[in-house]
């Protein structure tokens, strides 16, 4: 039975590292020169940091960079602003119109981005927000997933923390704010690392909203550079890559616990 | 006083409620209307729209690259759903097993997911490349003729779908995962007492309580599957000769390199339509784990 076991653990170790070839070659390749990528090398023959040199001299990398940080903050931290309360409304509070108001707050599942993009086009354009980042952020807010995430989870919190804390004398916003709220918090963390790498990660929106190379976020670029510069070939490609991945994997790996709670909890 | 105290309740959920609203309604709502409207136009984006009726459609009708774009974009779901939710249960199933190192494993499979279509595409790329790409090099040690990948007109629709099972299946092993997690283990040993083998506890337990998750990941996946843009973009530009060309490829070539935004639109339109049966099922599955929440 143990025998099996470590059997069944090997092979399972064994299916990973071939899942992950690509990206390990990613970052081998990334400390290649252009003469070991182009002879198909797995391991450099010699070390080859020019490339990350290169992609960091590069001033429209780190626009990019920038712009990908603060539309995925500007977005998540938009999102939480704006669902929380609408979260809380249709979960906890009795009012007419909840059961509507909550089938409404869903629609936006029934119609998704690319299906309105064009009209959706037109409106930020009309408001002036082409080649801006709250071309991007704006239209993000109203995010039926997040709605749908902590109104499932606020509705599981027994009403007893709600009521003594109104006992003491609690106003609703502090009930919100501070009983419902910390309750919440694998909710937060769900909605927080999904829409953040959601939104760094998106590249058919940016690609339509951002027209001048200097608004691009770092996915539209990484695909402009790698198709229209020449100078800069694979090394550099790879390790601009390496460099893209690493905070949203970081995001992960700091909050992975708690997401894979919140998917458990909002599949339930 | 209870009125009075109700009434400012009531108020105050409104107010809590209100700025998702009038999101939803300006970035969701009014361009879903306003794309209703658009298909019935013909409009360059510079000048007047001009309302030619069904126009769009009866051109759609006789387009053959829109008919060739549809059936690539059905041809793609046809080729990647399948495999994303064959594979995720079986790496579910491992990761789920009684083995070590869960934690490492699960994020091993789940990393390709994080990464931005951009990194996921560029990467793939160069690992196709029939002179310097890894996966000739393989495929020449194994002593097989390595296939110009994404030139190929036949192949360069499954070396597509090849990328996008490694990159989105992640998410999906956590969704059986944590369908996994909720079977109660009572039941497999009450099973066991009554003297059923692996493969009947498979098909008579697992397989039939995870009939959600299967279905959720179906659904979610012919969804993201329908929209695919990117690594078209990326990879092929919808060649060689067209061959990978999707519909989302062909709305965004027709509304924003040629600027038919009425056509684009009608377009996007059709493909709403499809999907919509699709979102109606996720949407009702959706609010069926919400109901069950509340008992």
């Amino acid at each position: 039975m143990k025998f099996k076991r470590y059997l069944l653990t090997a092979f399972a170790l064994a299916l990973a590292l071939v899942y992950l070839i690509p990206l390990i070659w990613m970052t081998l390749a990334s400390f290649q020169s252009e003469k070991d990528i182009l002879a198909s090398k797995w391991i450099p023959s010699k070390w080859f940091v020019e490339n990350y040199k290169i992609i960091l001299q590069r001033a429209k990398l780190r626009t990019w960079f920038v712009n990908s940080l603060i539309s995925a903050t500007g977005a998540t931290v938009g999102i939480l602003l704006v669902c929380i309360p609408a979260a809380y409304a249709v979960s906890r509070m009795e009012f007419p119109g909840r059961k509507i108001l909550y089938l409404l707050s869903l629609t936006g599942f029934m119609i998704p981005t690319q299906a309105i993009a064009i009209p959706l086009y037109l409106l930020v354009r009309k408001f002036g927000l082409v080649n801006n980042l709250l071309g991007i952020i704006i239209p993000a807010l109203p995010s039926s997933m997040a709605v749908f995430i902590l109104s499932q989870f606020m509705k599981a919190i027994p009403l007893d923390y709600e009521e003594a804390a109104r006992l003491d004398g609690a106003s609703e916003l502090d009930v919100m704010l501070k009983v419902i709220l910390p309750m919440s918090l694998p909710a937060v963390v769900t909605v927080t690392v999904l829409h953040f790498t959601w939104t760094w990660n998106d590249f058919f929106w940016p690609l339509i909203v951002m027209t001048s190379d200097k608004m691009y976020t770092l996915p539209v670029g990484l695909v402009a550079l790698a198709a229209s510069d020449v100078n800069i070939r694979y090394g550099p490609i790879m390790a601009a890559n390496v460099l893209a991945s690493l905070p949203v994997i970081a995001v992960y790996i700091f909050l992975q616990r708690y997401l894979t709670r919140g998917v458990v909890l909002s599949l339930r | 006083m209870a009125v009075y105290r109700k009434k400012k309740h009531t108020l105050l959920a409104y107010l809590f409620f209100a700025p998702f609203l009038v999101l939803l309604l300006i970035f969701r709502l009014i361009p879903f209307f306003n794309s209703i409207r658009m298909i019935f136009y013909k409009w360059d984006i510079f000048g007047t729209p001009k309302y030619i009726g069904l126009g769009n459609f009866t051109r759609m009708m006789s387009d053959k690259v829109f008919w060739a774009s549809l059936w690539h974009t059905v041809y793609f779901v046809i080729l990647t759903v399948p495999p994303i939710v064959v594979l995720s249960f079986l790496i579910a199933l491992l990761i789920n097993s009684k083995i070590r190192f869960k934690d490492f494993l699960r994020s091993a499979f789940y990393l390709p997911y994080t990464l931005t279509i951009s990194v996921v595409c560029l990467t793939w790329t160069m690992l196709y490349n029939p002179y310097f790409g890894m996966i000739g090099k393989v495929m020449k040690f194994f002593g097989l003729k390595p296939i110009s990948w994404l030139t190929d007109p036949f192949w360069a629709m499954p070396a597509i779908v090849i990328t996008t099972v490694w990159w989105t299946i992640g998410f999906c092993i956590v969704l059986y995962l944590a369908g996994l997690q909720q079977i109660p283990a009572s039941y497999y040993e009450a099973a066991e007492l009554d003297g059923a083998n692996g493969f009947q506890k498979m098909f008579f337990i697992t397989i039939p309580l995870l009939k959600r998750v299967h279905v959720l990941v179906l659904v979610t996946q012919i969804i993201a599957s329908l929209q695919i843009f990117g690594q078209v973009y990326i990879m092929t530009a919808g060649g060689p000769a067209g061959r990978t060309r999707t519909l989302m490829q062909y709305i965004y070539e027709q509304g924003f390199r040629y600027f038919r935004m009425g056509y684009a639109q009608a377009m996007a339109f059709v493909l709403f339509l499809v999907m919509l049966v699709f979102a109606y099922l996720q949407l009702r599955l959706m609010i069926a784990s919400a109901k069950e929440e509340l008992v």
